[in-house]
């Protein structure tokens, strides 16, 4: 009786530590998730079995190192192998023309084209930005997701991309610099373009 | 004007994202001082970042999948509690099953026969929401709505979805402030849970879910208020009382004196409508 009584505990103190540990952090995946996905339905999927698979495995996380990057290591691991068709594949953005937009704009004196305020209620974000986000390629998109949109370091979304910090800060000026060429790009379409602080 | 000749690169991430020392910072600053050109790329580095990062307000969790994941958590340690017979019995072929049955009954057998190995029942309601308690305690019980607000709490757990109403107690006469709340399971049930925070930074813990007051354990003390039953439960320096409001479980949870909580109880407790 004691060895089942023990088992139980062991159990609901597992139980527990997950709940503490990993679902604060959920927010972050779900948004991750929506952005990788796409799709509503599909992003509650992955992060539930991203969640699934972390609670099966938790015996094998440290404690005290870091369950973000393990998170989200664990989310990139099931997109990869069971949502990655579900989504639209990258149309291959053509970074290089993206970047020169981005440097003449520089070299002008330009405002910088406005964002557009996203309905914070139904986590959307500016659906220029995220079509942007969405023609990146792959290892780009990635950084720019887990940094400026699951808000990881550089060292956790080094972790999970398994690269160098100084990777992931290089991988991001660049798609930063497309995202921002991208919207530029945009804003000539629509022909909206602010000059010298004037619309 | 003058402008460097090396201008910040890649560094200038570091300044967006915050992650330079004081003397990191201060060699940038001074850099940007005199570089118009950065100054242009760190605008635009940071009117992306502005743009994908999220918002302060912006939705969370959905309560939907709140439930969802705590139920996935559920069917988890159901499965791990099951004795591994009974876990493995899918994989076995058909032709075998009649023998697996019979290695089950023996085992079930066993277990009964052998002293001191029952097998473990299901954790009465009690234990599990003085669990739920101690968890609050020791500040290990994660609250997905942090909120000052009665009414903001009973939103959210309308949005849940729990299947019934849950009526978030306003205890502010009695100096219990409301700190939060969060959906739950107990057992197969959802539940919805709420806290306060009280006098001398006392804790009281509230839970709702659907069932009858005939399917807790026999308690060792009732009482009755306004047409009202209660029953007062102990679970080690805790005090659970539940009641019933219509097809609703109320239980107010705390390690402050029985009294103090069956008083509560009594001033907010109300006859199902």
């Amino acid at each position: 009786m004691l060895v089942a009584h023990a088992s139980a505990r062991d159990r609901a103190d597992r139980r527990a530590r997950f709940e503490a540990e990993a679902l604060p952090l959920l927010p972050a995946l779900h948004r991750t998730a929506l952005r990788l996905t796409r799709d509503a339905q599909l992003a509650a999927d992955l992060v539930q079995d991203t969640c699934l698979r972390a609670y099966r495995a938790f015996e094998q996380f440290t404690a005290g190192t870091n369950i973000r990057a393990w998170l989200f290591s664990i989310m990139y691991s099931v997109f990869n192998t069971g949502y990655r068709k579900a989504r639209r594949e990258s149309t291959g953005m053509q970074m290089a023309a993206l970047e020169a937009e981005y440097e003449r704009w520089l070299g002008g004196a330009d405002e910088p084209p406005a964002t557009q305020s996203p309905d914070a209620a139904a986590d959307a974000m500016d659906p220029r930005v995220e079509r942007a986000l969405d023609e990146l390629p792959e290892a780009f998109r990635n950084a720019v997701m887990l940094v400026d949109v699951g808000e990881l370091s550089y060292e956790e979304a080094a972790t999970v991309m398994n690269c160098a910090v100084g990777t992931v800060r290089s991988r991001l000026s660049r798609a930063r610099k497309c995202l921002f060429g991208a919207l530029l790009t945009y804003a000539r379409e629509t022909g909206y373009r602010r000059i010298g602080g004037r619309a | 004007v003058n402008a460097p000749a090396v201008h910040l690169g890649e560094r200038l991430q570091d300044v967006v994202d915050n992650r330079l020392g004081a003397a990191e910072l201060e060699q940038a600053r001074s850099h940007l001082a005199g570089c118009a050109r950065c100054r242009r790329e760190l605008a635009a580095l940071r009117r992306v970042r502005g743009a994908l990062a999220p918002r302060p307000g912006q939705a969370g969790l959905p309560p939907a999948l709140g439930v969802a994941l705590m139920q996935a958590l559920d069917r988890e340690d159901a499965a791990a509690q099951a004795p591994p017979s009974r876990r493995r019995i899918g994989t076995v072929a058909a032709w075998g099953w009649a023998l697996a049955a019979c290695l089950v009954a023996a085992m079930a057998s066993a277990l009964l026969l052998w002293p001191g190995r029952t097998a473990v029942a299901p954790q009465p309601w009690t234990a599990a929401v003085a669990r739920e308690f101690d968890a609050y305690r020791d500040a290990r019980l994660p609250l997905s709505m942090k909120t000052g607000e009665v009414a903001e709490l009973e939103r959210f757990f309308s949005a849940s979805d729990l299947g019934f109403h849950t009526r978030v107690f306003d205890l502010g006469m009695m100096n219990y402030r409301i700190e939060g709340g969060a959906v739950r399971r107990l057992g197969d049930r959802p539940s919805a849970l709420y806290v306060y925070r009280g006098p001398d930074d006392a804790r009281l813990l509230c839970e709702m879910f659907q069932g009858r007051l005939d399917e807790l354990p026999p308690a060792p003390r009732t009482a009755s208020h306004n047409g009202i039953d209660f029953r007062i439960y102990r679970e080690g320096a805790l005090t659970a009382v539940y009641w019933a409001e219509g097809d609703v479980i109320c239980v107010l949870v705390s390690d402050i004196d029985s009294e103090a909580v069956l008083a509560l109880a009594f001033a907010k407790a109300a006859p199902a409508a």
